[in-house]
């Protein structure tokens, strides 16, 4: 870069617009996203036409803080109320609101924030410093790097949140079956539509998640009507927002693993936000050496899918500036807006306009920090929602799970699903099943059917010698052995060799073996 | 109830029942797009088989008079725990009826008015602060910021 | 060296012919705009724009770039509702439904809205005629592409030569949809062996295409033209009748292998059926009007799109045209 665009960043990003659009960008967004059903993706689209009429840069910025900023915002609802706010934050409502539950929201609150402000800076530099080699690997997936990535994300659905191995199975299956509904892409075939046209697209995921995690969740509330009103508020819930420093330190591989992964997932097409907090928050239980602590309130639990989901929001900008291919659908979006300033995405944006794209990414940069201040110093007034009376909370959040339901598509027919979708959830939460493993198999049921039936056509009938002749496919069928079989071995290993390690050791030894 | 069953069993049950329906209804996809619910339908089956033995398993536990552990959320479903999440979903049901024919706001006082009263709130206060606060943030969030139309309502349409 | 020349005169005649035919509409429209001397009281009130696709589509952002222009020739604000689902026909089923005031009217995009009611287990009782088609907003023209450093092929001739005895697979945007159609006219037409491999979007194709994994982009100008000009893609042919302004020395399908197939789509806009043709007029000549916009030309232009303006019947008859190519391989889709 040279010093003439250096003065030119500078110029753009410290206009008063600029800094107007990035504050205005990052409380929009962490409001935006922390509303259940208003997602990301929605925001950047209603307010498209706003930035219409302002400068490049300041419009530009504002679209990619709302982007961050709603990742991080989903959490905050996810931990307090059971209830994410984005589909990305699903995973963390496991642990977060456990940690909730214990009187550690704050602390919960402060670690999203942390991990998000991470995840989002660190894939921020590498879209700044390595935008144009990462983006040949976004080319280097397709359909069968899709089917595989689908398959290591599944191989932990049975003992994801769920007491019996079975009951985690036979949710993850009602989830791809889920997941299932609607035409099926490679026939044109409706499938289990019932002559609902809405379903044609599938059934939406966010009423479906809202249904299940937070209609859910108030009707369980609804069960002690009348009992204890306001005692159970007596929790602590002035504990302190940040981590000590053995709890930093006790994260720190997970957020910096999360945010590999992350800012990885984002940059892939067929894969976004949501699946990069699930795959990290798997990954992270994987390696932890405090695999039984996940699901109950675990900061680790906590840290791996908040740093995974803003993680994404930067690895997304980088096929999207570079190629011109979006790696989410709020990146999608995003394409819309550069084209209405008139940025074609390509190798112009890094020449012709060097200036205004390197300015967006420092103000997405910026954002960035903005967001992990506002969360920091707004942590003790979010956790103060949690002693509302459940009385009051209750409609509240049902209003705007209708609301939200209803605005992802103008459309009443997600009300319906939201409200089909509690009911479920009730029932299943009722009888020992978590909503957990349902939304991860309707997220990921379409990418490993899609992929693999995708890989069958590209492989011209050859598909062994097709799924061999791809050297990260080799690795990544490579992987989904170790997933599936580690536990196995482990189990015979520590049986068998306990003795000679201390059991912890040997425990970490073993699940770091695979990724080296 | 001495001959109580494990509500594992019933379940079990629902899910194979559920399962032969979609599976039935997978006849009349057109080729390839029947393989991959039709597995999945297979696993469901099974898995559901072994959720009821589970089930029975513990039904025996019962009917030999050991207490059977619930852990976390879950629960015996009887119909005293099950009536306020009942009250509650018909409440909604109703409001989201109610949306597409009077509006979206006119609704939403009215549920939110409802539902408090439900929820045993006696506050007057309340009832004016939660239902116009609420419309206000959605109005103005919603409607003014982001462009949503929101349902007005057949009678005003 | 004879095709060649049958080749060029071929392309001759096209060309006057196009250019002859544009004269022709270009001067016949002036003397129908204002020729309107009735009088109604239309529009009082926002106009109700409905989109069937997510916000930030294509076809939302190019009506988003109409409407400023269109408020101005209206005076009344146009806001664009976006109801996407069901293929599109979450939209288009309100907009058939919808009140014929001419306060609602929708983009249509063809040939996506004929799948909808041709799949035979769709059960949909709306078709063309439950609509009126007022204006056709743009042209999205349909190209042939490989990946620039595929050296199989360096013409049209050589992949369709090559794709007679070998199989190839190309890249479609679904069952039904217009890259699917052409494949499927190539190898009735040519006896080639495309094989459509049915992506999610544009994003998934171009990765598919651009990384290797497909061999054959089927795609639009807009959607090809960066990845072009960075020498990532070779574009083989235009699958219209005319060449495409943006890539003036790649050749039609037509002219280089002397097979009809063209593929393309169409966003026009439409109203319910039964409005008044007073308002379907001024609605006419107020979209003609913003679509002249030299701003709004060029926005369009720097996103590959074509502006059209082909009005009421006639517009109807080129959607007649695309449904009768899908009725004709209902037997190959399945259907």
């Amino acid at each position: 870069m040279s010093p003439d665009i250096v003065s030119q960043i500078i110029h753009h990003l410290f206009s008063i617009q600029t800094m107007v659009a990035l504050v205005v960008g990052v409380v929009g967004g962490i409001l935006v996203g922390s509303l259940p059903g208003l997602s990301a993706t929605m925001a950047i689209a209603l307010l498209i036409p706003i930035t219409f009429g302002m400068d490049p840069v300041a419009g530009l910025t504002m679209l990619t803080a709302i982007y961050t900023a709603a990742m991080y915002g989903g959490s905050i609802s996810a931990i307090l109320i059971h209830t994410p706010g984005t589909p990305a934050s699903a995973a963390t409502s496991l642990d977060g609101y456990q940690m909730t539950l214990k009187g550690q929201g704050a602390k919960a609150i402060g670690i999203s924030t942390i991990s998000s402000m991470i995840g989002g800076m660190l894939s921020a530099l590498a879209l700044l410093f390595l935008a144009p080699p990462l983006s040949k690997v976004s080319l280097m997936f397709s359909a069968p790097e899709y089917f595989l990535i689908a398959i290591f994300g599944l191989t932990i659905i049975g003992s994801l949140a769920s007491k019996s191995m079975i009951k985690g199975l036979t949710a993850g299956v009602i989830g791809l079956l889920i997941g299932a509904i609607g035409v099926d892409i490679l026939t044109g075939y409706p499938r289990f539509t019932f002559g609902f046209p809405a379903l044609e697209t599938g059934v939406s995921l966010v009423p479906a998640m809202i249904g299940l995690f937070s209609l859910s969740q108030v009707m369980i509330q609804a069960e002690n009507r009348g009992k204890n009103q306001g005692k159970k508020k007596a929790l602590n819930i002035e504990g302190k927002v940040l981590p000590t420093w053995a709890e930093f330190k006790g994260i720190f591989a997970t957020i910096i693993r999360s945010s590999g992964i992350g800012t990885f997932v984002g940059m892939l097409p067929g894969a976004g936000a949501d699946i990069g907090s699930w795959v990290s928050y798997n990954e992270a239980k994987r390696f932890s050496k405090h695999k039984e602590k996940f699901g109950k309130g675990h900061i680790e639990g906590v840290a791996a899918p908040e740093a995974a989901n803003n993680a994404v929001s930067g690895g997304a900008l980088i096929p999207l500036l570079t190629l011109g291919i979006p790696g989410s659908a709020a990146t999608a979006v995003l394409l819309g807006g550069l084209m209405i300033q008139g940025l074609i995405p390509g190798r112009e944006l890094f020449t012709t306009h060097a200036d205004i794209t390197y300015s967006v990414i420092f103000g997405f940069i910026i954002a960035n920090i903005l967001m992990g201040i506002i969360g920091l110093l707004g942590a003790k007034y979010f956790v103060k929602v949690s002693v509302v009376s459940d009385a009051i909370l209750a409609p509240i959040i049902i209003t705007l799970c209708v609301v939200g339901s209803y605005a992802i598509n103008n459309n009443v027919f997600d009300i319906w699903v939201m409200i089909i979708f509690g009911f479920i959830g009730y029932f299943i939460r009722k009888t020992g099943f978590h909503p957990a493993p349902i939304i991860l198999g309707m997220v990921l049921g379409p990418i490993a059917e899609r992929g693999f039936r995708q890989s069958v056509l590209m492989a011209k009938g050859d598909l062994l010698g097709f799924y061999f002749s791809r050297p990260i496919t080799v690795v990544l069928m490579i992987l989904v052995l170790i997933a599936l079989f580690s536990p196995m071995i482990m189990n015979w290993w520590v049986k068998k060799g306990a003795g000679n390690f201390e059991e912890s050791k040997s425990d970490g030894d073993v699940a770091d073996n695979p990724a080296k | 109830m001495i001959n109580r069953i494990h509500q594992d069993v019933v379940i079990g049950f629902i899910f194979i029942l559920v399962s032969i329906l979609l599976y039935m209804k997978t006849f009349d996809f057109m080729g390839e797009a029947a393989i991959y619910p039709r597995a999945l339908i297979v696993f469901m089956i099974v898995f559901a088989s072994l959720i009821i033995y589970s089930g029975l398993k513990k039904t025996k536990q019962l009917k030999e008079g050991h207490e059977v552990k619930y852990e976390g959320e879950e629960g015996p479903l009887t119909p005293s725990l099950l009536k306020s999440p009942f009250i509650t979903l018909l409440i909604v049901g109703v409001y989201a009826g109610l949306l597409s024919v009077i509006g979206f706001f006119p609704a939403t006082i009215l549920f939110v008015i409802a539902f408090l009263w439900f929820m045993g709130v006696k506050k007057w206060k309340v009832y004016v602060l939660t239902s116009l606060g609420l419309n206000l943030f959605i109005y103005l969030l919603f409607v003014v910021q982001l462009n949503v139309h929101l349902p007005l309502g057949i009678l005003f349409e | 060296m004879f095709q060649s020349i049958l080749a060029v005169l071929l392309f001759l005649t096209t060309l006057v012919g196009c250019s002859t035919q544009d004269t022709a509409t270009s001067s016949a429209n002036p003397s129908e705009g204002p020729g309107s001397s009735q009088k109604i009281d239309y529009p009082t009130k926002p106009i109700k724009l409905i989109v069937s696709y997510a916000a930030g589509g294509g076809t939302d952002t190019g009506a988003r770039m109409l409407t400023s222009y269109l408020e101005k020739e209206l005076g009344v604000p146009v806001v664009v509702e976006n109801k996407p689902g069901g293929s599109g026909w979450i939209g288009w089923g309100e907009l058939a439904k919808a009140k014929t005031d001419g306060y609602t009217i929708g983009y249509v995009n063809a040939p996506a809205i004929f799948a909808g009611y041709i799949k035979p287990d769709s059960n949909r009782k709306e078709n063309l005629e439950s609509f009126e088609f007022i204006i056709n907003h743009v042209v999205d023209v349909g190209v042939i592409a490989v990946r620039s450093d595929d050296n199989r092929f360096s013409t049209i001739n050589d992949l369709i030569e090559y794709a007679k005895t070998n199989e190839l697979t190309t890249s479609a945007s679904g069952v039904g949809t217009e890259n699917h159609l052409a494949a499927l006219q190539l190898n009735e037409k040519l006896g080639t062996k495309l094989t459509s491999v049915q992506f999610g979007g544009t994003a998934e194709s171009l990765t598919g295409v651009m990384g290797g994994h497909v061999d054959v982009l089927m795609a639009k100008v807009g959607e090809v033209m960066q990845a072009e000009k960075e020498g990532k893609l070779k574009i083989l042919a235009v699958a219209k009748g005319e060449r495409a302004a943006q890539f003036p020395d790649v050749p039609t399908i037509k002219e280089a292998v002397g097979a009809d197939v063209e593929f393309y789509s169409l966003r026009g806009i439409a109203g319910p059926k039964g409005m008044d043709p007073l308002i379907v007029e001024k609605l006419q000549t107020a979209f003609e009007n913003a679509m002249k916009n030299p701003e709004h030309v060029q926005k369009m232009s720097d996103l590959g799109l074509a502006i059209d303006g082909t009005k009421g019947e006639e517009y109807l008859q080129v959607l007649k045209d695309e449904e009768a190519i899908m009725l004709d391989f209902k037997d190959e889709l399945g259907w």
